[in-house]
C-alpha cells in the first residue's frame, strides 16, 4: 500500500465518519408508558433561578419555583380566572371598586408549622416596596394607596394602604380600581411572608433550600445551583389531599438540544423546545403549544428625521411579511400578529380584547409599502432613505433570527439597506430606553393579564416609551381608562387607543409569541400559564 | 534554587496585580447598566441602586476598596443573584468544572503520549501516519460540534451513556471525550517531536551500540527524556480545558463555572466578571509557577539559561 | 636589479572552472522544497488549500444567488439541481453562503497570521535582541497578557466595540501573536549567541544589518511553521465565538456560523451541518498536515 493510497483511505474514512455522526436524523424514541406509583415528575427549567424570594422574584424560571412552593390569596384555573387559595373567597370589593377586604381561611400554616396570618401580606408586600429590597415588580404592589411615595422614598411603609384588621382578615385601598386585581393577587409578588423568617436569614433569606419557606403544594427540599432542585410535596399545605405528587426534580439546562435530547432519551419528562425540533414533534401527542401574553416589535425612533414621518414607519412596517416571520423564525406556535395587543389577553369586562378590537393590523402588502415609502419620503423632503441606520436587537437565537430575516424583508422588498447589530440583552434593554438606536427589536412579556400592561408602554410620559411616541389623544384616552370604573366604557377607551397606535405606527408589531414544549402523554393535568409563571404542578399527576 | 523559586514567586505577585488591575479598568469601561435586570426597571430606581453599590463614587476610591476587599479574599457579591457570593459560586461550581477538567487531562494526556510515542518509534511508517492522522482530526472538528454529535448519537440514538446531566459516574463520560480531543493532539504531537529529538541524541546511539535491546532503551532512557517538553505544554493544555469546558458544560447540561464566563459578561455582572477573571488568572498563573519549578528542578540548564522559551 | 614590469604582475588565471560543481547547488529553501514535495500528505494537503481558496474566490459565482438572498418558497430544501448544498432555513442557497463563509474565515486566518508576524516576531525579537531589563519588563507583559482567560478579553471587546470581522481579529490579536512572540524570542536568544554574529558584530555590523541579515533569516523557518498553525488556530476560535454567538454580522456567515447553526438542525436538516463540517474539517485538516510537513522540511533536526 502506497502512501497516497493510505491516504486516500484516511480521508475517505473521515468523510465517512462525518457523514455517520452527522447522519440523516429521523426515527426518534417515543415515549416510555407504564405505571409511576412513585408520583416523581422530572421538569426542566431554562436556568439558574434566582433567589426563592417573593418580593425580588423578576424571571420565568423563578416564578416557575415560586409557583409551587408558594401560594398567595388566589391561584389561576385553567382559562386564567382566579380561585381561591389562602383566601377563603373572592374578595369584598367596596368604595367604586378601590377597596377590597378578604378573609383567609382557618388553620393556614407555613411548612415550618408556625401560622399564616393575614400581618404575613401587609408584611410581605411593604418590604417589597421598601427601596432597600430593589423588587422590579414595586411597581406593581405601588398601585396601592401611598405604595408609590414609599416606593421612591418619599413616604413611609405607615402611609401604605394596606393592613391585616386581624389575623384572618387583609384590606388594602387602591389609587384607581383595577378590573383585573382579583386574577393579579395570584402574582408572586403579592404572595405573603414570614416575617421572623425572612429577619433570621437577613441577606442570605431564600438563596438555599434550607433558608427558604414554604405555603404552597410543595417545599423545596434540594437546591444544587445551576443543577438541579428538589420539590416535595408539603405536609403542612391546605389542600395537600388534593397535590398527587410526591417529588418534583427540576434539571436546569439551558440549551434546547440538549433539552430535545434529554427529553428523547427519556431522562425528562418535559421540555421547552424551539424551531428544529418542533418539526421532529409535531405530530406526536407529546407536543404542545401554549400562547403567551408576549408581543415582539420593531421600535422606530422618532427622532430620526426619517423616522419621524409616519407614512414611512407604515411602509416598514407593511413591509415585512409576517407569517412566513413567525413560522420561519420562532417556528414554535407563534402567530402572525393582528395588533398591539396579543391574542389571549382579557378587556378587563371577562372578554378577549381582540374580539372587541378586531384584526386592526394592515395586511403584508410590498407594494403598498413601496408606494408609501416613496410619498413618505416626499413628504418630509428626503430623496432617498438613509443608509446608515442601524437595526438593533437581542444577540439571541431568536432575536438574531428576526433581525437577519426583516433585514432581507426591507432589502428584498422596499429595496433599503440598515445594518444589522445584535447586542447582549441587557444593553439593548440600556439602549432603548436612552433612545440610543434608530430601529429597535423589542419583546415586552405581559406582566397582568390586561391590554394597559401593552398599550401604556406608548404613552408619552412612560418610561418604556422607547420610540419617543407623542399623542395628546392617546395619552388621554389610556389616562382615562385608567380612572375608569366601569369595565365597558374602559375597555372601549383601549380599543380607541389601540387603534391610533394603528394609524401612527410608532412600532411595528411582528409576533405574539407562543412556547411549545414535550410533555410525556402519561404525565396529566399540568396547567401551562400565557405570563408570570410558565406553569402550575398542583394538581399534576404521573400515570 | 530557593533565589530562582523566590524571583518567580515575586513575578507572580507583580503579574496577579497587574491582572487585577486591568480587569478593573476593563470592566469600568464595560457598557451597559448591571442593574438592567429587566425591562421593569424605572429609571430612578436604577440611580437608586447605583448609589447603594457605592458605583457613583469615584473611580480611585472604588479601586482601593477593591484592592483591600481582595487582599481579604472577599469578591463581592454578585449583581444578577443578589443574595449570592462572588467565591459562594466559585466554590459550588468549580468543583464540576475541576473534576471534568482533571478527567479529561489525565484521559487525554495518556492516550496522547501512546499516539505519539507510537508515532515517534514508527516514524515514517504508517502507524507514525495513523497516529497523526488521529491526533490532527482531533483538531480539525470544533468540541461544539463534536459534544451534540456524540450527546444524540451515543446518548440518544444508542442510549449506552447518558446524553446530558450531572447525576452519576456515568454522565462523566461524554463531556470528558468531547473535551479531550484538543488535547489529544496537542500531547501527542509534542510527544512524536520531542521523542524523535531523544531517539537521534548520542546517548542513545552509544546505549544502542553497548547492545541493549530496544524496550530497555525506550524504557530507560527515551520517554524519561523525552516526556519532559510535556510538562511546558501543561500551561496550555489548561487554558485549553478551561475555555472548553465552557462550551461542554453548556452543552452537557453541567453545573460548572465556564458557564458563567459569557453569562456575567452579558447580564453586566461586574462583581462575577471581576471574580471570576481573577480566579481563573490565579489558577493560571499558580499552574505556570509550578510547572516552571518544576521545570526547574528536572531540568537545571532552566535556571542557568532562564531565556529558553 | 631586474626590471619590474607590468607583465610580471599579471592575474594568475582564474581557478572558477576547476571548482565548479558539477551539480548546480541547492539552497536551504530549495531543500527545503525538495522534501516537502516528497512529503504526499503535506502536498495532499497544500493543494486541498489551495482547491479551497480558490472555491472560497470563484465558488459564490457559480450560482446567481446572493449569499443574502431569501427565497422563502424554498426554505430548508435537501440539495438538489437549483440548490448543489441545499437551503437554509430562509432558504438561502447554502452553497453561496458555505464558500462566502470560508472567505470570511480564510480572511480572518490570513489576518490573524499577519498581525502574528507584525507583532509577535517584533515584539519577541526585540525583547530578545536587547535583553536585560527591557527583556525582562516585555516577558512580564506577555505572561500579564496570557493570564487573563483570553475568551474573557475577547467577549468584553465584542460587547465594548459591536461584534463583527474586525472585531474578532483585533481580540486575536490581541492574545494571538503570545506563542509567535515566544517562538522568536527563543530563536534569537540562541541565535545571537552563535559565533557568525559576534564575528558580525566585531566586524561593526549595525543592529538592523544583524537583524535582517542574519538573525529573521535563521528564524524564519520556524516562523513560517508558526503560521502555519496560527492560521487554523484563529479559523478555529472564531468557529468557537460563532457558537457562542459571537461571529460576524449577519446575513454575512463564517463556516464558524454555518457549523454551529448547523449543529441545532442536524437532526432534522442534515446537510445544513454535513457540507461546512466536511470543508471545515478539510481545512483544518489540510493546514495542519502542511504544518507538520512543514516543519519536517524546514527543521534541521529531521533532515535524514
Amino acid at each position: 500500500m502506497t502512501i497516497a493510497k493510505k491516504f486516500v483511505v484516511g480521508m475517505s474514512t473521515t468523510v465517512l465518519l462525518a457523514g455517520l455522526l452527522t447522519g440523516c436524523g429521523g426515527n426518534s424514541a417515543t415515549s416510555s408508558s407504564g405505571g409511576n406509583s412513585k408520583q416523581l415528575l422530572r421538569m426542566t427549567l431554562l436556568a439558574e433561578p434566582q433567589a426563592m424570594d417573593t418580593s425580588i422574584a423578576n424571571a420565568a424560571v423563578s416564578f416557575d419555583i415560586l409557583n409551587q412552593i408558594n401560594e398567595g390569596l388566589y391561584r389561576l384555573g385553567k382559562n386564567g380566572e382566579p380561585i381561591p387559595a389562602l383566601a377563603a373567597a373572592m374578595p369584598v370589593i367596596t368604595n367604586g371598586g378601590r377597596t377590597y377586604t378578604i378573609k383567609l381561611r382557618d388553620n393556614l400554616k407555613w411548612s415550618d408549622g408556625s401560622a399564616l396570618t393575614a400581618k404575613d401580606f401587609a408584611y410581605a408586600w411593604k418590604r417589597t416596596l421598601d427601596p432597600k429590597t430593589k423588587a422590579d415588580y414595586a411597581f406593581m404592589v405601588a398601585w396601592i394607596e401611598g405604595g408609590d411615595a414609599y416606593m421612591n422614598s418619599k413616604g413611609s411603609a405607615d402611609q401604605v394602604q394596606v393592613k391585616a384588621i386581624d389575623d384572618k382578615t387583609l384590606t388594602f385601598t387602591l389609587v384607581n380600581p383595577i378590573p383585573f386585581m382579583t386574577s393579579q393577587l395570584s402574582f408572586p409578588v403579592f404572595f405573603p411572608e414570614n416575617q421572623a423568617f425572612v429577619e433570621k436569614y437577613g441577606d442570605k433569606y431564600a438563596a438555599d433550600a434550607d433558608k427558604t419557606l414554604s405555603d404552597g403544594p410543595f417545599t423545596l427540599s434540594k437546591w444544587d445551583h445551576e443543577q438541579s432542585l428538589t420539590l416535595v410535596k408539603n405536609e403542612k399545605y391546605w389542600d395537600k389531599d388534593n397535590v398527587k405528587l410526591n417529588e418534583v426534580d427540576v434539571q436546569i439546562a439551558a440549551d434546547n438540544n440538549t433539552l430535545a435530547n434529554l427529553y428523547q432519551s427519556n431522562a425528562i419528562d418535559e421540555a421547552q423546545i424551539s424551531r428544529d425540533q418542533v418539526d421532529q414533534w409535531k405530530a406526536k401527542p407529546d407536543y404542545l403549544v401554549e400562547p403567551q401574553l408576549y408581543i415582539t416589535y420593531v421600535e422606530m425612533n422618532e427622532n430620526v428625521p426619517a423616522l419621524k414621518n409616519d407614512k414611512i414607519r407604515q411602509a416598514l412596517a407593511l413591509a415585512i411579511d409576517r407569517s412566513s416571520l413567525v413560522d420561519i423564525v420562532f417556528h414554535d406556535g407563534s402567530q402572525s400578529p393582528t395588533g398591539f395587543v396579543p391574542s389571549g389577553t382579557k378587556d378587563g369586562n371577562n372578554k378577549e380584547f381582540r374580539a372587541d378590537a378586531g384584526d386592526v393590523l394592515p395586511k403584508y402588502d410590498p407594494a403598498q409599502a413601496k408606494t408609501l415609502l416613496a410619498e413618505g419620503l416626499k413628504e418630509a423632503g428626503l430623496t432617498s432613505f438613509p443608509t446608515t441606520l442601524k437595526f438593533t436587537g437581542d444577540d439571541t437565537e431568536d432575536g438574531k433570527k428576526a433581525l437577519e430575516f426583516i433585514q432581507g424583508q426591507w432589502k428584498q422588498n422596499l429595496g433599503i439597506d440598515v445594518t444589522v447589530e445584535s447586542i447582549p440583552h441587557k444593553l439593548r434593554i440600556e439602549h432603548g430606553q436612552k433612545h440610543e438606536f434608530d430601529l429597535l427589536l423589542f419583546n415586552w412579556g405581559a406582566d397582568y393579564n390586561d391590554p394597559m400592561t401593552f398599550l401604556d408602554c406608548h404613552e408619552s410620559t412612560s418610561s418604556f416609551n422607547e420610540s419617543q411616541f407623542k399623542d395628546p389623544e392617546y395619552d388621554q384616552l389610556i389616562e382615562k381608562a385608567k380612572a375608569e370604573p366601569d369595565g365597558a366604557k374602559r375597555a372601549q377607551y383601549l380599543v380607541d387607543a389601540e387603534k391610533i397606535l394603528v394609524k401612527e405606527m410608532p412600532v411595528a408589531p411582528v409576533n405574539f409569541r407562543a412556547y411549545s414544549y414535550l410533555v410525556k402523554p402519561n404525565v396529566k393535568n399540568i396547567l401551562f400559564f400565557p405570563y408570570g409563571s410558565e406553569w402550575d404542578l398542583k394538581n399534576a399527576s404521573v400515570e | 534554587m530557593s533565589r530562582f523559586i523566590l524571583r518567580r514567586f515575586f513575578y507572580m505577585l507583580i503579574t496577579f496585580w497587574m491582572i487585577v488591575t486591568v480587569t478593573f479598568v476593563l470592566m469600568h469601561n464595560l457598557p451597559g447598566d448591571p442593574f438592567a435586570n429587566s425591562e421593569k426597571l424605572s429609571t430612578q430606581q436604577r440611580a437608586l441602586l447605583s448609589k447603594q453599590y457605592g458605583l457613583d463614587r469615584p473611580i480611585l476610591v472604588q479601586y482601593e476598596e477593591y484592592l483591600l476587599h481582595i487582599g481579604q479574599g472577599d469578591l463581592g457579591v454578585s449583581f444578577a443573584y443578589p443574595t449570592r457570593k462572588v467565591t459562594d459560586i466559585i466554590k459550588e461550581s468549580f468543583p464540576a468544572s475541576a473534576e471534568l477538567g482533571a478527567e479529561s487531562i489525565i484521559f487525554s494526556v495518556l492516550v496522547g503520549l501512546i499516539l505519539g510515542i507510537t508515532a515517534a518509534l514508527k516514524h515514517n511508517k504508517s502507524w507514525d501516519y495513523t497516529a497523526m492522522f488521529i491526533a490532527i482530526v482531533g483538531v480539525s472538528i470544533p468540541s461544539f460540534v463534536l459534544g451534540p454529535i456524540l450527546q444524540y448519537w451515543v446518548g440518544v440514538k444508542w442510549g449506552i451513556l447518558p446524553a446530558a446531566l450531572w447525576d452519576g459516574p456515568a454522565n462523566r463520560i461524554l463531556p470528558a471525550l468531547t473535551l479531550s480531543f484538543m488535547t489529544i493532539a496537542i500531547t501527542a504531537r509534542m510527544m512524536r517531536t520531542s521523542m524523535l529529538d531523544v531517539l537521534n541524541a548520542d546517548y542513545i546511539k552509544t546505549a544502542r551500540s553497548k547492545g541493549l535491546s530496544q524496550f530497555a532503551i525506550i524504557l530507560r532512557h527515551t520517554l524519561r527524556n523525552a516526556i519532559l517538553p510535556i510538562v511546558t505544554v501543561l500551561g496550555p493544555i489548561t487554558v485549553n480545558v478551561i475555555t472548553g469546558t465552557l462550551v461542554v458544560e453548556q452543552i452537557f447540561a453541567i453545573p460548572g463555572l465556564g458557564k458563567y464566563f459569557v453569562q456575567a459578561v452579558y447580564s453586566n455582572d461586574y462583581t462575577l466578571i471581576m471574580g471570576l477573571t481573577i480566579f481563573y488568572s490565579l489558577l493560571l498563573i499558580v499552574v505556570m509557577f509550578l510547572t516552571d519549578i518544576a521545570y526547574g528542578f528536572i531540568d537545571p540548564r532552566i535556571r542557568l539559561a532562564k531565556g529558553r522559551n | 636589479m631586474p626590471e619590474i614590469t607590468d607583465d610580471l604582475f599579471a592575474p594568475a588565471p582564474k581557478q572558477d572552472q576547476q571548482q565548479k560543481i558539477t551539480r548546480p547547488s541547492i539552497t536551504y529553501w530549495q531543500d527545503a522544497w525538495r522534501r516537502l514535495k516528497k512529503n504526499k500528505f503535506a502536498m495532499a494537503g497544500f493543494y486541498f488549500l489551495i482547491a479551497i481558496t480558490l472555491m472560497a474566490i470563484i465558488g459564490p459565482y457559480l450560482q446567481k444567488s446572493g449569499y443574502e438572498l431569501q427565497h422563502l418558497a424554498a426554505r430548508n430544501e435537501m440539495p438538489n439541481g437549483a440548490y448543489w448544498f441545499g437551503t437554509d432555513e430562509f432558504g438561502r442557497d447554502l452553497w453561496v453562503r458555505l464558500w462566502w463563509g470560508t472567505r470570511i474565515s480564510l480572511f480572518i486566518g490570513i489576518m490573524a497570521a499577519l498581525m502574528d508576524l507584525c507583532i509577535g516576531v517584533l515584539y519577541g525579537g526585540v525583547s530578545a535582541y536587547y535583553g536585560g531589563k527591557i527583556d525582562d519588563i516585555m516577558q512580564r507583559f506577555i505572561e500579564v497578557v496570557y493570564s487573563i482567560p483570553y475568551l474573557l478579553i475577547t467577549v468584553l471587546l465584542i460587547v465594548m466595540m459591536g461584534a463583527g470581522i474586525w472585531t474578532i481579529i483585533f481580540a486575536y490579536g490581541i492574545t494571538g501573536w503570545i506563542s509567535m512572540a515566544r517562538l522568536v524570542r527563543g530563536q534569537v536568544l540562541s541565535l545571537k549567541e552563535q559565533e557568525y554574529v559576534l564575528a558580525a558584530t566585531s566586524l561593526g555590523a549595525s543592529s538592523w544589518r544583524i537583524i535582517t541579515k542574519h538573525l529573521i533569516p535563521n528564524a524564519l523557518s520556524f516562523i513560517i511553521i508558526q503560521i502555519t498553525f496560527t492560521i487554523p488556530q484563529a479559523i478555529f476560535t472564531e468557529a468557537f465565538l460563532s457558537f457562542l454567538g459571537l461571529g460576524v454580522k449577519v446575513p454575512l456567515a463564517s463556516l464558524g456560523m454555518l457549523l454551529s447553526d448547523g449543529v441545532g438542525s442536524m437532526r432534522v436538516y442534515p446537510w445544513r451541518l454535513l457540507f461546512p463540517a466536511l470543508v471545515f474539517s478539510l481545512m483544518m485538516v489540510s493546514f495542519n498536515l502542511l504544518g507538520d510537513g512543514l516543519r519536517d522540511a524546514l527543521d534541521p533536526k529531521f533532515r535524514k
